[in-house]
């Protein structure tokens, strides 16, 4: 794969553009098409559904392929004007048991562990969870774009503290983590993100003002790498550890800033003003979705996360009718009428997933489409509301990787030891440790590593992992 | 049901009386270890140190703090008289132990890179705009080259840096000017990379404090490391011409200098930063973004969450200035009302839109009356006597109350015929949940007239609301007046204020058993003598060996 961009990175440059185009089978020039066997690039997109689901109401009754005009109600949109069931794998049974918490913030340490797959330590001080995988990924095959990642969400991280029952606010607003102490931030201004995409602040620039302007920068960051190593040896042990992190930052960007891309693509440059950021949570979400599909479309990431709120997001829906607040709704679900509105909510939800989906399959690329090159995951913090259990997570799997996993059916895992599942809801320490050393195949852990693989990264194991997802 | 019995949660069971959490025995909350069970073991006089005569002498470190965003956004006005701020998107700061300038908490990714070096080209080109550039370039940059940057920069840098350059650092910005130069830059171009450069530097970004004694010994700080010290905590920017003069002269360091300072940097309007201590330490910065239920507090609305605001912030501004005493925060008859708030009240209106001061009836009294606190301590739609309650405890006692254990039956809604107090019975009765109840509920329950937005009533369902309510040590009171005379008078409440303002100051929290336990106690003795007045609390915490040492 890097071979072939470099090679192409070569063609193009004699042909006078500076950098690389992006993999569209439109855009690509017929000529090189034909000269190169090209494998598109696989993408990965992690999608998080605040609060669980309703069972009943998402998990198709049967396993086996899924029949669009008997989709449980909440997967239905699905079906319909947008027309992509045959392009979502449900997958039901796979439990996140780290994520359970020790006595209660489910909500928090469900979301922690999502990516992770790792229990995050309790605590509203030193936060201590581990690498997610989008950032594995990142670091693995982020080189390969002019982005190694996108974090989108569509709430802001507040300030931090105790977010949920002695679990630190990092843990309830980050799914994305660069390492065990560091959360990554999230964009939630999508015009912000756009301009981060282009490496560019907004105004206009020749091919040769960009590139004078990234020498410019990047004379910037080699002085700041060369003049911190510099400190180093002047400062405690713990102060090295800050500066150590901080190096990291600089160089992590600094390789963005000499990876940005320009492409002849009209449809890939800076021309218009990009999409507008708005308070309007609808206007809003929509730019954040132009802004996934140019990232996807142009090549400038192949990995993102999006966020459609925090933990206990994303509060009332108004657009929907729903003045009452989704979370709070979700401890309700005995009383009238609310379930009814609960499953709305997640209906909705699954409405603008559908219709993204829509949008990625609607772009040729390499003989298929965005969305077949993509692995994207659906997932949530708990599996119910209510409960706030950690086993029987939703997922849903849209795309198809690239070919390698099979769409359009209903996977229905159970564990081979149910006692697990048992050990974790007691939401005491040594319990969830038992729990999760036994050896149930049904983990999200194990999907995530068959994700990761198909994407590139060389790994044989994810956190909890017992090995790849079966019969993907 | 609930797991196990009386005893599960053994913490709260060892707690009758009110028990420091963050010095002393116990752990401040340690990663890993029980969630938020630090209190001091049973024993232990507050202040002293246990089974030691020796009084410890490491004054501890400062981890190098990255500036906050607050910190950053004034640094850079006062540095270059500018408007500009990091952006919107910023990540926001992530908060520990209360606060957002705690250095393990302040991480950096190349998102915040990103954003540092956008917001820097901002600032450079600002600075080098014809309106501005004579006050930067003394020099004719096009002629002089080099020889004007190295002038530029000998006069920038000991302030964006905080302390005089060496000669080698001068040298290497003015290399980065000559490599942009080469690499067909203009000179104004050119220096803009360096000014950028200059404002990416880990010298800039974070305060740095570098090893210069003996590894593992205490030694004093230098006067540039204790001007930083200070501006930042009081000023929450960068030190100013005074402050560095004292510095470069070496006066700093000494004490009565060191008085002279404070005093006079607490009299300079940007002092006013002090402020965001009063409003972490009391969490009611969430007050800007409660959302009231509008079904059951329709008369919420944006002019009384700014008027609230206004109320707090001028009641907080008070007490860091010294205007107003701890005990006078909490027995004062007067507070700050514009007419929708005053409306609110149920007072008449003041004439005003702009909150003034104006004497108010008991029932309005003290800090725990006030919007602010309460509606920040409100389920969206009623009152929260559990949060109230854990909250006098937590922020005003420094008691923690651990996390409530999993499976808690939904507390049953608002009937007819049944008080917020027989709501909340299974507290009492369920021995698991008295535990840590008996000492929550009675605080929270006595603030019932204040609903969930602050709105004073005195019945609730119906019902006259029963006020009565004991203190952790069983101290008997009958109302939100005698409850907030009692913690007027109380050394725990001081004391715990005087732990607030140690982490806020040293971006740390105090250490179990160790110097921090005899700062603590000197910095409460002085507080108490200086009529607990909220800079007397500051001038002793500055002139302590935790602020003006560290340990190599």
């Amino acid at each position: 794969m890097r071979s072939l961009q470099s090679s192409r990175r070569t063609f193009l440059r004699g042909a006078g553009v500076t950098l690389a185009l992006p993999f569209l089978e439109s855009l690509t020039p017929p000529k090189l098409f034909a000269q190169t066997v090209a494998s598109p690039p696989k993408r990965l997109l992690y999608w998080f559904i605040p609060n669980g689901v309703i069972y009943s109401s998402w998990i198709p009754s049967v396993a086996g392929p899924l029949n669009p005009a008997a989709l449980p109600a909440c997967l239905q949109p699905l079906a319909g004007d947008a027309g992509v069931t045959g392009d979502v794998t449900v997958i039901s049974g796979l439990d996140n048991l780290c994520g359970a918490p020790v006595g209660q913030g489910d909500h928090a340490s469900g979301l922690a562990a999502m990516l992770t797959c790792v229990p995050a330590v309790k605590t509203v001080t030193d936060v201590k969870l581990g690498q997610s995988a989008d950032q594995l990924a990142a670091a693995a095959v982020g080189k390969l774009s002019a982005r190694p990642s996108l974090e989108l969400g569509m709430a802001k991280s507040g300030s931090g503290g105790n977010c949920d029952n002695g679990y630190a606010c990092a843990y309830a607003q980050s799914m994305s983590w660069n390492d065990a102490q560091t959360p990554r931030p999230k964009r939630t201004d999508p015009h912000d993100a756009w301009l981060y995409l282009l490496g560019t602040d907004g105004t206009a620039l020749t091919a040769a003002q960009q590139a004078q302007m990234r020498a410019g920068d990047k004379s910037v960051l080699d002085y700041l790498l060369a003049q911190s190593s510099a400190i180093k040896p002047r400062i405690g042990a713990a102060d090295q550890m800050k500066l150590e992190q901080y190096l990291t930052g600089v160089r992590s960007f600094e390789q963005q800033v000499t990876s940005s891309m320009s492409s002849t693509n009209p449809q890939c440059q800076a021309t218009s003003t990009g999409p507008a950021n708005s308070t309007d949570y609808i206007t809003r979400l929509n730019a954040m979705f132009d802004v996934m599909e140019f990232a996807f479309k142009c090549d400038l990431t192949r990995v993102i996360t999006f966020m459609f709120g925090n933990a206990f997001g994303p509060g009332p829906m108004p657009w929907i009718n729903i003045a009452d607040d989704f979370h709070a709704l979700t401890h309700k679900m005995n009383d009238a009428g609310v379930p009814a509105k609960v499953a709305a909510c997640i209906t909705w939800e699954v409405s603008q997933i559908a219709a993204f989906a829509k949008r990625l399959k609607a772009i040729p690329e390499g003989g298929q489409t965005v969305l077949y090159n993509t692995s994207w995951l659906v997932t949530s913090d708990v599996g119910q509301g209510g409960p706030h259990n950690h086993d029987n997570m939703p997922v849903l799997l849209i795309g198809n990787g690239g070919g390698a996993f099979k769409s359009g059916r209903h996977l229905a895992f159970v564990p081979e030891d149910a006692s697990a599942r048992s050990l974790a809801g007691t939401r005491i320490l040594d319990n969830r440790t038992k729990a999760i050393a036994i050896p149930n195949t049904n983990r999200l852990s194990n999907l995530h590593l068959s994700l990761l693989k198909n994407a590139g990264v060389t790994i044989d194991s994810f956190s909890d992992s017992t090995g790849p997802l079966k019969g993907l | 049901m609930l797991l196990g019995g009386a005893g599960l949660w053994p913490a709260c069971e060892g707690r009758i009386g009110t028990q420091p959490r963050l010095s002393g025995q116990g752990s401040p909350a340690q990663p890993g270890g029980p969630q938020g069970s630090g209190g001091r073991g049973p024993g232990t006089t507050p202040g002293g140190t246990t089974g030691s005569t020796a009084v410890p002498t490491d004054p501890g470190a400062v981890v190098m703090r990255r500036l906050n965003v607050t910190e950053y956004d004034n640094t850079v006005r006062d540095l270059f008289g500018t408007t500009i701020k990091l952006p919107d998107d910023f990540p926001p700061d992530d908060v520990a132990y209360g606060f957002d300038d705690v250095a393990d908490a302040l991480t950096l990714t190349d998102v915040h890179v990103g954003y540092y070096l956008q917001t820097a080209k901002a600032l450079a080109a600002e600075a080098l705009s014809a309106t501005r550039r004579t006050k930067l370039i003394p020099c004719d940059l096009t002629s002089q080259q080099e020889t004007c940057v190295r002038t530029v920069l000998a006069a920038f840098l000991p302030k964006a840096w905080r302390r005089p350059p060496a000669d080698a650092d001068l040298s290497q910005l003015v290399s980065l000017y000559t490599m942009n130069r080469a690499g067909g830059a203009t000179p104004d171009d050119a220096l803009a990379r360096v000014l950028q450069a200059t404002l990416l530097s880990p010298q800039f970004l974070f305060r740095v404090e570098y090893l210069s004694g003996a590894s593992g010994t205490p030694r004093p700080l230098d006067g540039y490391e204790l001007a930083a010290r200070l501006s930042y905590a009081l000023w929450r920017s960068m030190p100013d011409d005074a402050l560095f003069q004292s510095a470069a002269s070496g006066k700093l360091t000494q004490t009565t200098e060191l008085q002279a300072q404070v005093a006079r940097m607490l009299a300079e309007p940007k002092a006013a930063a002090l402020a965001d201590f009063g409003t972490q330490w009391l969490e009611v910065g969430k007050l800007a973004t409660i959302q009231p239920d509008p079904k059951a507090f329709p008369s919420f609305d944006e002019s009384l969450r700014d008027g609230l605001r206004q109320e707090i912030s001028l009641l907080l501004g008070d007490l860091v200035t010294g205007q107003m005493s701890l005990n006078d925060l909490f027995t004062g008859g007067s507070t700050y009302l514009n007419d929708r708030l005053a409306t609110h009240y149920g007072l008449p209106k003041v004439g005003s839109t702009k909150a003034i001061r104006t004497a108010v009836p008991a029932q309005r009294s003290g800090l725990l009356t006030k919007g602010a606190v309460l509606a920040t301590l409100a389920h969206t739609n009623e009152t929260a006597p559990v949060l109230r309650g854990n909250w006098i405890l937590g922020q005003l006692l420094c008691t923690d109350i651990p996390a409530p254990p999993p499976g808690i039956p939904q507390e049953p809604g608002p009937a007819a015929g049944l008080s917020r107090r027989d709501r909340m019975k299974a507290h009492r009765v369920d021995p698991t949940c008295a535990a840590c109840h008996k000492l929550m509920d009675p605080l929270g329950l006595s603030l019932e007239q204040y609903d969930g937005i602050g709105a004073f009533r005195t019945t609730d369902g119906g019902l006259v609301i029963d006020t009565s309510g004991t203190m952790p040590d069983g101290t008997a009171f009958a109302g939100p007046i005698e409850l907030q005379s009692l913690l007027a008078k109380s050394p725990d409440v001081s004391r715990c204020l005087v732990e607030h303002a140690f982490i806020y100051a040293l971006g740390r929290p105090p250490r179990p058993n160790s110097l921090d336990d005899k700062v603590i106690a000197d910095v409460s003795t002085s507080f108490a003598s200086g009529g607990n007045k909220f800079p007397a609390l500051l001038q002793s915490l500055v002139l302590s060996d935790a602020f003006r040492q560290r340990q190599d």
